[in-house]
Parts: C-alpha cells; structure tokens; sequence
C-alpha cells in the first residue's frame, strides 16, 4: 500500500517545476514544507541517503541530470524503496513520451507531466498504474483525444 | 515599480584580457558569433525547440577583476545590471577566488540573472568544480553555476546523474532562464506528437467539410487561415 502525500519537482537552482499534493493542507503548510525541504535536500551531499526525516512524514528524494524529485510518504504505511521506484517509473515514462526528457521539456509541457503522474499516482497518493506501456498508452489516447477536438473545432 | 519590467536581454561574456583566445571561441561556439572587435551585438537570436528569443550581446574584458566589480557594482552601473538576463565569466580557477567576485556581485545583481563561471583551466578537475557548485547553489535566488569548459575538450558529456557538463550544460541554462521576451515556436515544432488514427471515410468527409466551408467564405484572408489550420491538422493523421 502506498499512501504519498506529495511530489515536487525542483531545478538544482532551486526553481519549483511541478508540484502536486495528495493529502489536504493549507496553502501556508505547504509554502512551509516548499521553502523547508528545497533547501535541505538541495544541500544534500551525493553520498548522502534519500530518505530523510521531516517533520511527522518520511521524505524521499532523488536526483535526475538538474532536477530533483521530491516525495513525502506516510511512515509504517509507505515503503521508501518503493517510493524511489515510483520516482523511477514516472522518470522512465517521461522518458519515453518525450524521447530523452529534459527540464526544458518538463517547462513547457507541464500539462502532459501532470497527465503521466495523474495515470500512475491517485489522486489519494496511492499507486494506479505501474505499467509504463498502459501509462502511455492512456496519454496518447488522450492526445489523440485532444487533437480530433482540435479538428472538430477548425470544422465546426 | 517591479523588478521585473527591465527588458532583461542582454547576455555579458566576459574574461580576462590574456583569455581572449577563449573567449573568442566560447562565443564562437555557444552563439555561432565570429567576433571581431566588436563590444556590443545586437539582436542576436537564441532558439531552440519551444521558443526563440532576441538578446543582445555584451563582450568584455579586464585587467584587473577586483577593479572590474568595483565599477560594476557602483549605483551609475545599476540601468546596465537591471538589464542583464547573464553573466559569463570566464576564469581559470587556480588564479581566483569566487568568493571574492561573487559576494559583492550578488548583493546588488537583479534576481532573475544568472551568473555562469566558465573554468578555463585544464588543470581544475570536474570534482572541484562539482563542490563549487555544490557550496554556491544553494540559498541564493540567483542562478550560479560553475562549468569545465576547455577548448579540447569543448562538450565533456553527463556526470553521474546524467546532467550535461560543459558547454553543453551553459546552453541548458540558458534554455531554462526565465526569458522575459520569448516567442513560442509553432506547436508542431515543439512536441513529436505521436501517429493519429482516422479511417479513411472519415478523413474523406472532414476533407469535403472543410472544402465546402472554405469555399463559403467571402473573405480571402480569413478562407487561407482556415485552409492552412485545416491542412495542419488533417495532416497529422496522413
């Protein structure tokens, strides 16, 4: 069972990419975990352990070429190797569905981002799907989806 | 008033009067700009796969960097720093200490400026660079960024979470910089989309659809609008 409470993307510089939180929370309780969390874990050493300690929840964090991806998971329910293989999976599918992803891509497709995690994350913070084919190949239909709309409207 | 309506355009290439050979090269193969003399290049054009932007380039050099940043720092040079969107420094790290040119820098440089410190000396090897990077990315709003650079070895390749050294990592910086002016490539540029399915009866029909509507227009320029969106579209599934 996993039960995440939050993913955040954040640029080495510490610039935020992508946010989505799983659990209710203030707008004030997150800005904190924000401007908390991009610190510390930005000032991590390489040598140092992905799982740290932060205030009632576990946070799992790994680092991809600039960007690091952050996760808070809920203690004795999440497992945080798992957690790093989620981190991996969604990684590997944004891989695939841009060919070699980058930060540039992440900017300026965000939107298709958020639809990759939306397809392996719940809205919960439970996992839906770990299959990378199924996930994109809900994506594509969706594109598809997008763009025959596209066409009816230049019809219409 | 806000910071931000400075048209940030400008990029400052700068290096020390005995670096001139590399100087020369870095903007000959960062920006493709063979220069000669000149101090100033305007409306240079940055451009990659999402947007284009038009920036202004501002070589220079110095004797002395100390004396170089007191000038710069000083209030008379304010309009000039509001309106760089970078710096580029070149410098051999064995010779000087960041701390002593950045500190200052940093105090009364404008948030949304990056600083990129180009290592020109063969010699510094990637670590010590990775731990400066390591002890200046943090805590500042600026983006500050220590990169290997030589002219043998021009692109190094990914450390060891994939991320792109050398110039390669400069041009990804400046991909990723908050362009205040950019203009979005056409969509079908951006993303490779994948292979749309549409029977062929279907394809047929939106053909004659379209057809019939282009033919109902009365205005000329709007009927090529539409014609040109509709083969852009119909295109993707032939």
């Amino acid at each position: 069972m996993t039960q995440l409470r939050y993913l955040i993307l954040v640029s080495r510089q510490g610039k935020i990419r992508l946010k989505k939180w799983y659990t209710a929370m203030s707008a004030s309780e997150k800005a904190k975990i924000v401007k908390n969390l991009t610190p510390t874990i930005l000032a991590r050493k390489p040598k140092m352990c992905n799982i740290i300690e932060y205030s009632d929840h576990k946070v799992v964090y790994k680092r991809y070429a600039s960007l690091f991806f952050i996760v808070g998971v809920t203690p004795d329910v999440d497992n945080e190797l798992l957690t790093l293989e989620v981190i991996h999976r969604f990684v590997e599918t944004m891989d695939t569905y841009f060919g070699n992803v980058c930060e540039l891509d992440i900017i300026f497709n965000f939107n298709k981002v958020y639809d990759i995690l939306n397809e392996m994350v719940m809205c919960d913070g439970s996992i839906a799907e770990s299959n990378k084919k199924e996930v994109l190949h809900h994506v594509t239909v969706m594109d598809t989806m997008e763009s025959n709309d596209n066409l009816e409207r230049v019809l219409s | 008033m806000d910071d931000y309506q400075y048209p940030q355009n400008k990029i400052l290439v700068l290096s020390h009067d005995s670096h001139i050979f590399s100087q020369t090269q870095l903007l000959k193969d960062l920006f493709h700009y063979n220069t000669t003399s000149a101090t100033i290049v305007k409306s240079q054009t940055w451009e990659n796969k999402y947007y284009k932007t038009s920036f202004d380039l501002y070589i220079d050099s110095f004797a002395s960097l100390p004396e170089w940043m007191k000038d710069f720092v000083t209030p008379e040079c304010e309009p000039l720093r509001n309106v760089m969107a970078g710096i580029i420094l070149l410098t051999d790290n064995k010779l000087i200490n960041p701390q002593e040119f950045l500190q200052p820098l940093l105090g009364v440089l404008h948030p949304n400026t990056f600083i990129v410190v180009v290592n020109i000396n063969e010699e510094v090897e990637q670590d010590e660079i990775d731990g400066l990077n390591e002890a200046w990315n943090n805590g500042f709003t600026n983006v500050i960024e220590f990169i290997n650079w030589t002219k043998s070895r021009a692109t190094i390749g990914h450390n060891e979470y994939g991320e792109r050294l050398g110039l390669d990592r400069i041009h990804e910086i400046i991909d990723t910089h908050d362009w205040l002016n950019c203009e979005l490539q056409p969509i079908a540029t951006r993303v490779e989309e994948p292979a749309y399915d549409m029977p062929l009866e279907q394809l047929i029909t939106n053909l004659q659809s379209a057809r019939l509507r282009y033919k109902s227009m009365g205005n000329n320029d709007e009927a090529d609008v539409f014609a040109n969106e509709m083969a852009n579209e119909l295109s993707k599934y032939l």
